[in-house]
């Protein structure tokens, strides 16, 4: 299968009080087309700021790109006119988000929302739209979707709400959906819905699908393929089963044994020393260096590269990649 | 209740009920919300009872309850012994507050950004008074210690640390009175996965160390897993099943805890979940009569429509409340 989206050697900085802060250095990652790529990190990892990148929501006043290319179906997102770029959001890529309440609008109702994507790329009128709006919340399994659909977004329950922000993002029938941490404020049955949900859209619809989290759980569980962010750079790539049988980076395996256990008791978690650098700090070398446990002279020296590890794998860690 | 009935568990809870009036939207009379229906518990020294359950099953409303920031509706709280609900309850909760204290989610919003950590955390002191300077400046560093923190960290403020480091801050602030029992409510919710094994290992440290014994509340199940011996399930006010956690977690007699681990995603990309619980968690306003369990359970019969299971006994300290259990 081809490649759907490319970002190649991606770098993004924000303006701060002080100069160019690098929030997210020099990240490649590729996503074909059907599949789901999970990326996963803690925060400041940058795997929000790289997704927000592909569709260029980022305030272009303060943000600038260095270095890189993110190109979608043969389309440099980086060079597209502001005009190219709404006609590609919401129709071709769309996105969802942590938290529904605030990306709905209050004093809309829900008909309204989903009827303003369809009108706008679609152009369907209003009648037409609001019988799809129904339809839609009928697919995302929103009970009694004829009458919840007249209904203001304070009037839904969390997952509900987050069932209405799927039904906006799979109006238009993307080729790629983003979907940004979807479940993180969910209560753990709703979330169990929710991923249920997407799965099922993903393969009738035929979606590429992104998925960032910071839990390993829901990576473990949906995604096909993971790219592991620390700290503003891809650490670790690989495919789901094989990245959670052998990781490769230090900060996966040390991310890995400090998750608590649901199926076996511990008389104490593994920890990761220190803690998550300041994305102003610069580090020499390898940014896990400070708190790796495996740390070389060489590591705090020279800034290590993204290699080969194994079959459609790498890792930004030469001494574990060089070892046999 | 309790297996040891020779020791005074740190804290007893009775049939503890809060229903809180709220104004509806739509003008008349006050609906009845109902936070906390018919619970009870006991916490022995040094011990950890871990809270779980989703948003809205009344968690923290328990916290808040045992330690007297809100009265109850009804029902009998004791701390140490004293019971702070009766008559003189006022009284007795002043004499035991010393003994106790709170560690919340988020250590941002707990700790005053105008103030300097040390003082902070020597707050507590300062309103307790009788301390001398030396006294105080010595107890900082002491406590600074025990959480983990350079010495240097006293004249820094709050804004200037990781999450991490202010939840370690916050924790140093709870210890200063040397309490007993120690309310954590979410503490290591806010944290990444790297810090929360942090914290929670420190939790466990101070524990050994001075016998303190814990409420711990949360909602992830496996954080409660990794810190308390015994667990209570919570859902919709009630608390559905409690009991040793090898038992709650390795044979789960309720099905809302079974249905509520088996929704919980692991690190493990071979594993395959059984079916989705359907449904959401009921209105606690006006609940119906019967389980509030009984809309989204795959067992339920028509007794459990009408009929609210009470907890019972179906093994040693493993209470459940169901009717099929």
């Amino acid at each position: 299968m081809s490649d759907l989206l490319e970002i190649d050697n991606l770098t993004v900085q924000f303006r701060g009080d002080s100069g160019w802060i690098t929030a997210v250095d020099d990240v490649s990652l590729n996503l074909r087309e059907g599949e789901t790529l999970g990326i996963v990190g803690e925060s400041g990892s940058g795997k929000s700021v790289t997704a927000l990148s592909i569709l260029r929501l980022h305030a272009a006043a303060t943000t600038r790109h260095p270095t890189g290319r993110i190109t979608y179906a043969g389309r440099d997102m980086l060079a597209l006119t502001p005009r190219q770029l709404r006609a590609v959001r919401g129709r071709e890529i769309a996105m969802i988000f942590q938290d529904p309440m605030s990306s709905l609008n209050p004093v809309l109702t829900i008909a309204d929302q989903i009827s303003e994507t369809l009108r706008l790329h679609q152009g369907l009128d209003a009648a037409a739209a609001r019988q799809r709006a129904i339809e839609l919340l009928d697919l995302v399994r929103i009970p009694d979707a004829r009458r919840r659909v007249d209904e203001y977004p304070h009037r839904l329950s969390g997952g509900m709400r987050q069932r209405v922000m799927i039904a906006i993002a799979i109006a238009c029938r993307p080729r790629l959906l983003i979907a940004d941490e979807p479940t993180t404020a969910l209560d753990v049955t709703i979330q169990a819905q929710i991923l249920d949900l997407l799965r099922e859209l993903q393969s009738s619809l035929g979606m590429s699908v992104i998925l960032i989290s910071h839990d390993m759980g829901v990576i473990a569980e949906f995604a096909q393929r993971v790219v592991v962010m620390y700290a503003g750079r891809v650490v670790e790539t690989a495919p789901v089963k094989d990245l959670f049988r052998k990781p490769v980076h230090p900060y996966t395996e040390g991310l890995l044994a400090a998750i608590p256990k649901l199926d076996v008791d511990v008389i104490r978690l593994p920890t990761i020393r220190g803690s998550i650098p300041d994305p102003a700090q610069i580090i020499q070398g390898c940014r896990y260096g400070p708190r790796c446990p495996v740390v070389l002279n060489q590591c705090l020296v020279e800034a290590p590269a993204l290699l080969p590890a194994g079959p459609s794998r790498f890792a930004r860690c030469p001494p574990r990649v060089a070892a046999p | 209740m309790s297996t040891n009935s020779a020791a005074v568990p740190i804290a007893g809870v009775r049939d503890l009920v809060k229903i809180f009036s709220i104004k509806s939207d739509k003008g008349g009379a006050p609906l009845q919300l109902h936070a906390v229906n018919q619970v009870g518990f006991d916490i022995q020294p040094a011990e950890t009872l871990g809270l779980v359950g989703e948003s809205g099953s009344g968690k923290s409303t328990i916290g808040r309850l045992l330690v007297g920031l809100i009265p109850p509706t009804r029902g009998h709280v004791e701390l140490f012994g004293e019971s702070i609900t009766g008559n003189d309850g006022g009284k007795h909760l002043s004499n035991v507050r010393r003994r106790l204290q709170f560690v919340f989610q988020d250590p941002y919003g707990s700790l005053n950004p105008r103030m300097r950590v040390d003082d902070c955390i020597a707050e507590p002191l300062d309103i307790a008074g009788g301390v001398s300077r030396k006294e105080r400046a010595d107890r900082i560093l002491e406590l600074l210690e025990i959480v983990g923190l350079p010495r240097s960290c006293g004249d820094r403020y709050p804004h200037e640390f990781s999450g991490g480091q202010r939840q370690r801050i916050g924790i140093a602030r709870a210890l200063a009175l040397r309490p007993e029992f120690i309310v954590c409510d979410e503490p290591v919710s806010a944290l990444d996965v790297s810090m929360q094994a942090q914290i929670v290992n420190l939790l466990l440290d101070l524990q050994e160390k001075f016998g303190l014994s814990y409420l711990f509340i949360a909602h992830d199940l496996a954080v409660v897993r990794s810190i308390a011996r015994r667990v209570a399930v919570m859902y919709a006010g009630s608390i559905v099943e409690q009991g040793p956690r090898s038992e709650i977690y390795r044979a789960p007699r309720h099905p809302y805890t079974q249905a509520l681990l088996d929704a919980v995603p692991r690190p493990d990309p071979e594993r395959q979940r059984k079916p989705t619980l359907g449904g959401e968690i009921p209105s606690i306003l006006d609940p119906l009569p019967g389980c509030a369990f009984a809309m989204r359970c795959p067992l339920v019969t028509e007794r459990c429509r009408i009929e609210r299971p009470m907890p019972r006994e179906i093994d040693s300290a493993h209470l459940v409340a169901c009717h099929l259990a």
